[in-house]
């Protein structure tokens, strides 16, 4: 590509930090036996593996996969743990905290991963300043992680994957450390925001590398990847598309969805379900001061079934509210409608989520008739979770005893 | 400057009021850093002064000195005096005892 945007260069210094194999390192903390064996968490309903470590993705087990088709002998060889988030959670927010402390502006992107403004520090320091974060959060918390750093978040991305692949690097790569050799002989299916199809399609062109991506016309790239493609390529050519964005973000959906432990099917058992989604996204809402102005509503039957069904429902509320009383009203009668079947799964999702202050008063309220609220006794739409580890953190109860 | 104005109607307001402080809190003697703060329960024999049911209080972020009581990590966490060739989960800077239930 031509020099045309040299203006627009990035000059500052992004870094993300995430925590390696991070479920599965949470889960040894308290729990030393499981270090350099293979260890695996499963997903909520304990049906698949959502994280491993790095044993098991050297015994060749992919991300999602269904636990019951897993290879009986490679079963036996992983130890597994159901999801236990009130750990997760916790040790997440020690790692957010901690780096808070140590740098002034900074993203929390996700649970396990932090983009840095590392702007203030001299180029040829980044290296020193990343070792040190990274020994300090291991000191503090006990969570190894990599950092990369580089003048945009998808060079700083592809730092960080070399600071993983390559061990030499001791989880810390500065984009100005490298050759542009090596960065251009990257898989394209490693950069950021290149998913499978993309990578897929790329490929198809002989468009294989980083290197390759770059030397696309801007016309091809927009052709097959639309606007984020520009602004991958962009970045890739280190102007700056993406900055860290330090402002809270509100909540765009709020969604609470349960596989049950087995199938349900009577109307009152689904309708009990509903009804407790709904008041968990009602603290949710609560919680972030927001009103709501839709809801959906679905229900599912299990998905590896012949006769897979989703029946689901969305409608925007007569005015957008933070009543429960009046939720449940207008929940209440398309709940009635659903069809009877052998429910694996089920969930509410509010949309439509405005600031409480912005509410635009209904002068002529309907009168409602209030639905009763369903008497909620404990049907089996508790979550499978076999193998869960104790909240090692969270629960006095459970603290890790010690001799 | 700013006045505090008691709103009450009766009588004088209370000679404490220009004293309020806030109350002790367990939570500033104890703990010196939330975030590489952990909590772990005694179960053994009594020793080094620990008896069982003992609550733990271990800071990650201190460094151990010899004599420390610390929690040692092997294929798994123990307690022991801090001597140099151990890998140190953390060290131990107090114990809750719990003296009546």
């Amino acid at each position: 590509m031509g020099n045309d945007y040299l203006d627009l260069v990035s000059n500052k210094k992004i870094a993300i930090l995430d925590a390696n194999n991070f479920y599965a390192s949470a889960e040894r903390l308290f729990q030393p036996e499981f270090e350099n064996k293979p260890t695996a968490v499963l997903s909520n309903n304990d049906g698949c593996i959502i994280a491993r470590s790095q044993e098991v993705k050297d015994l060749g087990v992919k991300m999602g996969q269904p636990l019951f088709k897993l290879d009986k002998q490679i079963k036996n060889q992983i130890t597994k743990f159901s999801s236990n988030y009130a750990l997760y959670g916790d040790i997440s927010d020690r790692i957010a905290n901690i780096l808070k402390r140590e740098i002034p502006k900074l993203e929390i992107y996700s649970i396990d991963e932090s983009f840095l403004d590392l702007s203030h520090i001299e180029t040829d320091q980044l290296e020193t300043e990343m070792t040190r974060l990274k020994k300090l959060i291991y000191k503090l918390v006990g969570i190894p992680v990599s950092i990369g750093v580089g003048p945009n978040k998808t060079l700083a991305k592809l730092c960080n994957y070399i600071s993983k692949k390559d061990p030499s690097y001791s989880g810390v790569c500065s984009y100005w450390q490298l050759s542009s050799d090596v960065v251009n002989s990257i898989d394209i299916g490693e950069v950021w925001g290149v998913g499978r199809k993309f990578e897929r399609k790329l490929k198809s062109i002989e468009c294989n590398t980083v290197g390759d991506f770059k030397n696309l016309s801007r016309i091809t790239v927009r052709g097959m990847m639309h606007t984020p493609g520009i602004r991958t390529q962009l970045e890739l050519n280190e102007v700056l598309c993406y900055d860290i964005t330090t402002k809270f973000k509100k909540p765009k959906l709020i969604t609470t969805s349960r596989t049950f432990g087995s199938t349900v099917w009577e109307p009152k058992q689904v309708q009990n379900a509903i009804w407790t989604f709904l008041n968990n996204c009602h603290r949710k809402l609560k919680l972030e001061g927001l009103n709501v102005s839709g809801v959906s509503v679905f229900a599912t039957t299990n998905r590896f079934d012949d006769n897979y069904f989703v029946w689901s429902s969305q409608f925007k509320l007569s005015e957008q509210t933070s009543d429960l009383q009046q939720i449940w009203n207008q929940v209440f009668p398309i709940l009635e409608e659903m069809p009877v079947r052998l429910y694996y799964k089920a969930g509410v999702c509010f949309w439509g989520l405005r600031p409480q202050d912005r509410k635009q008063e209904v002068i002529f309220k309907e009168h409602h008739e209030f639905c009763e609220i369903p008497y909620v006794d404990h049907v089996k739409w508790e979550t499978r979770r076999d193998f869960l580890s104790p909240k090692w953190t969270t629960s006095w109860d459970e603290i890790p005893k010690i001799k | 400057m700013n006045f505090e104005v008691s709103t009450k109607t009766t009588g004088f307001g209370s000679p404490a009021e220009s004293y309020v402080d806030r109350r002790l809190d367990l939570n500033e003697l104890i703990i010196t850093d939330p975030y590489a703060t952990f909590f772990f329960k005694y179960e053994g024999e009594c020793k080094f002064g620990i008896k069982t049911g003992d609550v733990l209080v271990v800071d990650r972020s201190r460094d151990p000195e010899s004599g420390d009581l610390v929690i040692t990590k092997t294929d798994k966490l123990q307690i022991s005096k801090y001597s140099n060739n151990q890998e140190i989960w953390g060290t131990i800077i107090w114990t809750l005892s719990q003296i009546k239930k």
